[in-house]
């Protein structure tokens, strides 16, 4: 089972059952797995309830090897976690598709560089949805650019157009 | 990345909501000139893309369609170009579900999946090929 949680004001996830475990999770803590319809404090989403209603509380151990309790979460997890436990993945929010823009300068102004960006913007979108977040930013980055070529072209243009049918 | 770091960039960037607003503004002083004046006016320009290949690209006649509109004459405003309805429809999809909820609700799932974006662009594709041969 996947289940995301909302720590640190951050998104998270998904995690595992034994991956949760090692986190510092309060009854409060917001949890969302697929089953639930919507964010759930975690002593009330059924998978995980149970630990919180035995008293089984996973409060933040304190850690006599740890030097460095500030960074919260990093904390608790080295210290009760096995060494050789990986890294729980983070979700990264979906970097911008800029598709709002595209459309509109497509259907306005009509600039190729608009359709590109589209498709950037999808091709984008689809690492998003693979988990390739470098990709994904660096082509929403690429995007963004095309716009900015598209509009600053089409500011060119407009008094090139202009003069064209009035002279 | 560099790059970003150069003006436009961060204008957008830091000030999305500036931005939007000053191409509002614009849009809006735009659509008044093109209401009051109509297409004919020396002011008005004109498809660069048409201009030269003297064919239609998707957008043309997005400027005759608005006037149209705002003169009250909906049948005409939706034949001089439907695709610009159609994506302004679309364009307001998107501007509403910008996809970063996490978990992604079903509509964005769409919204974002290869399909929704490969029939879009199938669709614009379409549209200027068809209207050019029609």
């Amino acid at each position: 089972m996947k289940i995301w949680i909302y720590l640190n004001g951050l998104q998270q996830g998904p995690y595992t059952i034994d991956q949760l475990r090692l986190l510092p999770l309060t009854p409060e803590t917001p949890v969302w797995y697929e089953g639930l319809p919507e964010w759930t404090p975690a002593a009330q989403a059924p998978a995980i309830a149970a630990w919180f209603s035995g008293g089984d509380v996973v409060a933040p151990a304190p850690s006599e090897t740890d030097a460095t309790p500030a960074s919260g979460q990093q904390s608790v997890y080295t210290a009760s976690a096995a060494p050789s436990a990986p890294e729980p993945p983070v979700v990264e929010r979906r970097p911008p598709t800029y598709m709002v823009w595209c459309i509109l300068l497509t259907v306005l102004c009509c600039s190729p560089l608009a359709l590109a960006g589209i498709i950037t913007g999808a091709i984008s979108s689809s690492r998003y949805n693979e988990g390739r977040y470098d990709a994904a930013r660096r082509l929403s980055e690429a995007t963004e650019w095309l716009l900015i070529l598209a509009i600053v072209f089409a500011i060119i243009g407009l008094p090139v157009t202009l003069a064209m049918s009035n002279l | 990345m560099s790059l970003s770091a150069i003006l436009p960039a961060r204008l957008w960037r830091r000030h999305p909501r500036v931005v939007a607003t000053a191409a509002l503004v614009a849009g809006c002083a735009f659509a008044v000139l093109l209401a009051v004046c109509g297409t004919d006016s020396p002011w008005v320009p004109k498809c660069l893309f048409h201009t030269v290949t003297g064919l239609d690209c998707p957008g043309c006649g997005s400027q005759r369609a608005i006037s149209a509109l705002l003169n009250g004459h909906f049948s005409e405003a939706w034949h001089f170009n439907p695709a610009l309805w159609i994506g302004l429809c679309v364009a307001a999809l998107y501007a509403v579900f910008p996809g970063k909820s996490q978990p992604p609700k079903r509509v964005e799932r769409i919204l974002y999946s290869p399909v929704a974006f490969i029939a879009i662009v199938v669709a614009i594709i379409t549209w200027t090929v068809w209207r050019n041969i029609a």
